[in-house]
């Protein structure tokens, strides 16, 4: 099912951190892709460009300073999401506390299917914010366990409000049910499209692994680029343009797959130059944590093919440019 | 034709209620509008204005919300290190450089905007206080914690202090009244910053300085320097576009105004044939009858216009006082807003009654005499 209706102009101001951003774009060292057709799947990254986390990594914990971490000494504690080399924000923590530089207890919460913190230091209701290199902190509300850890990333522990903390465990809550209502099945309620002009909304999608990144995570790992591939197969997409980022100037590593291009009937944004879809996994309960999509740098490094999905109940995906 | 117009009401008085109703909802939408965005845009310049500062040096990152977040009292997660205060005041316009913290944190079990900063507050604020050593706790902020003057506050988040009140600040009507105000250190203990600052404050020796030395600031690593002037010129940008939207809804409801006037008053023609053809018999001229139902239509119009003002000025009342930037703005109403929404009105009841008064002043006596 879907729908078009138009909707309102977003004043270019809101784009200003992006653009400067979207606007310092380079080539990476992978083709670009045009997917259109019958053909919606996307080749593995060559192993020259698969890097993972290789120098010590900082992250701050309020109250107990600024702590660095050795990549290398790192296992998943979700290794049924990433790929070896490859792990989480929280593992970074219990790592930290596996070598006596912090006090934490946390335990897996099936019902939110995350880790969760349930003491730091003395302190409960931890939460985090974390951006790659060149981006800036986005009130995430992504699961800390599905986030992965880059070289050059920005992590911040700190104490969340209760009211949004509680909106964070609602919104994972949901997913999880929506997840088991749908058997197993990943099915997003509700999917738009949204450029300065024009929307396209998408009902129902059923979203399957295309292994986008098996670099990073492990096969039939879902993630939001998949759901645009998901779209293209099913035929409501006429074409899509990925073009994998391994730096930018001023940005060592920024190494994902930005959607350059994406047209459909009904949607084809009519801006052109420096564009980029960037996403917003969002939901009822969760809506009104988040931060004005506008605003949300670290999804342009954040790409689609790196944020992990459970069951969102809507995704967002907004076409900005310079 | 005073005594035909009032006649006609009384004789038709639940559809002309209806018709000033109708008015009066779109007149009073744009009296609320009018008075709401007055008082966001004076919000925004009391509380740019109240932080005394020419430049604010920012952290790295868009620097309209870190402004706002500075404003409301909320952490933004993004800081500057305090060893860059040596190199800022060292600028030769740097008058005064205030490094600032703040967070919410329990204060006295209560979540509250925590505003840490050093003596040279005193040189940015306008609080009459001299001295700042212990805390000074904004009126509201006194008010909800139920404290005063004297009085132990105990504090906490990352770290667990107790300070006393040196002083409870006269009511600024801005959100200092909102913030508990403590030492620096004693700030970036309890919000975990460390040597962090979350802003600082820079007031230069001279406002013609104010372009150089912010150009001089702004080359500093790991800071922006950003004068509030244009912080308050965005936001006004951005809340522009919002107030485009509610201008069109507003434009909307105004058009049904118009349409539901114009309807009344076509079917008052119909209604009124044979009072027209006998005014026009009597020796009414067109220009009379075309006279008549204008007058009657824009007497219609400021009814509903003088009604939908105090409708608007009520509903302000109930509207909640945020501009949407988290800050409390209260409506502001002028003269000048009345005026706009009479002429609104009467500009209403011109439009919708000329066709009707049109058709009224084409009716043909004669024709309508035979049908009697």
């Amino acid at each position: 099912m879907m729908n078009t209706r138009p909707s309102l102009r977003i004043p270019r101001m809101l784009f200003m951190p992006l653009i400067v951003l979207a606007s310092s774009l380079g080539a990476g060292g992978v083709e670009p892709l045009r997917l259109a057709g019958d053909d919606w799947s996307v080749p593995a990254i060559p192993t020259d460009a698969a890097r993972s986390p290789s120098v010590t990594g900082i992250i701050e914990i309020r109250g107990a300073g600024n702590l660095t971490f050795d990549p290398w000494e790192i296992e998943p504690l979700r290794d049924d999401l990433f790929a070896p080399g490859h792990f989480s924000v929280f593992d970074v923590l219990v790592d930290l506390s596996a070598r006596g530089e912090i006090t934490l207890a946390y335990h897996y919460d099936h019902e939110l299917q995350t880790h969760v913190i349930d003491n730091l230091n003395g302190l409960e209701g931890w939460w985090y914010d974390a951006h790659y290199e060149g981006g800036t902190f986005d009130r995430t509300a992504l699961r800390m366990d599905t986030f992965p850890v880059k070289d050059g990333m920005s992590i911040t522990l700190f104490l969340e409000d209760p009211e949004r903390l509680s909106a964070i465990e609602h919104h994972f809550r949901d997913e999880v049910t929506r997840l088991a209502e749908n058997k197993g099945i990943l099915i997003i309620p509700e999917i738009i499209l949204r450029s300065a002009a024009q929307e396209l909304a998408f009902y129902d999608i059923e979203v399957i692994s295309h292994d986008v990144r098996p670099d990073v995570f492990q096969p039939g790992a879902l993630t939001a680029l998949d759901v645009l591939l998901s779209l293209g197969e099913m035929g409501h997409l006429d074409e899509l343009g990925l073009e994998f980022r391994d730096a930018q100037p001023d940005i060592e590593v920024v190494d994902g797959y930005f959607v350059v291009a994406i047209s459909a009937d009904g949607f084809l944004p009519e801006e052109t130059g420096a564009c980029v879809l960037t996403q917003q996994i969002s939901g009822s309960i969760i809506a009104e944590h988040l931060k004005a999509h506008t605003h949300t740098t670290s999804h342009i490094h954040l790409t689609g093919d790196l944020e992990a999905l459970v069951s969102p109940e809507s995704i967002e995906w907004l076409w900005v440019c310079l | 034709m005073t005594w035909i117009i009032l006649a006609n009401a009384k004789k038709r008085r639940a559809r002309v209620a209806m018709t000033v109703a109708g008015i009066a909802i779109g007149v009073a939408t744009l009296f609320a509008l009018l008075a709401l965005s007055a008082g966001i845009e004076q919000a925004l310049d009391r509380e740019i204005g109240a932080m005394g500062a020419n430049i604010l040096l920012l952290p790295e990152g868009c620097p309209y919300e870190l402004t706002l977040a500075l404003m409301q009292g909320s952490d933004a997660f993004e800081h500057i290190p305090t060893d860059v205060l040596p190199d800022v005041r060292s600028v030769a316009d740097v008058a005064v450089a205030a490094p600032v913290a703040v967070g919410k944190a329990k204060i006295n079990g209560q979540l509250t905007s925590l505003y840490g900063a050093t003596d040279e507050i005193l040189a940015v604020r306008s609080w009459g206080i001299d001295t700042f050593s212990g805390a000074i706790v904004g009126s509201d902020a006194a008010e909800k914690l139920g404290v005063a003057e004297g009085d132990r506050l105990t504090l906490r988040l990352y770290a667990n202090e107790e300070i006393v009140i040196d002083a409870v600040l006269e009511p600024t009507y801005g959100r200092d009244d909102t913030f508990v105000f403590v030492p620096l250190a004693v700030a970036q203990r309890i919000l975990g910053l460390g040597e962090q600052l979350s802003a600082i404050l820079v007031r230069t020796r001279s406002v013609t300085a104010t372009a150089t030395t912010q150009s001089t600031l702004g080359r500093m690593s790991d800071i922006q320097a950003v004068p509030p002037s244009d912080v308050f010129e965005r936001l006004m940008e951005l809340f522009a576009t919002v107030k485009q939207t509610l201008i069109l809804i507003t434009g909307i409801a105004i058009v049904a105004g118009v349409l539901t006037t114009m309807n009344t008053m076509t079917m008052a023609v119909y209604e009124r044939k044979k009072e027209i053809g006998i005014l026009r018999a009597l020796g009414s001229t067109k220009v009379n009858v075309f006279r008549l139902f204008v007058t009657e239509s824009l007497v219609l119009s400021l009814v509903g216009g003088v009604a939908g003002v105090i409708l608007g000025f009520v509903a302000t009342q109930f509207l909640p006082q945020s501009s949407g930037f988290g800050l409390e703005a209260t409506p502001v109403f002028s003269f000048l807003h009345v005026v706009i929404c009479l002429l609104v009105a009467i500009v209403v009841g011109v439009a919708s009654s000329l066709y009707p008064a049109m058709s009224a002043a084409r009716t043909q006596p004669i024709k309508i005499l035979r049908e009697l």
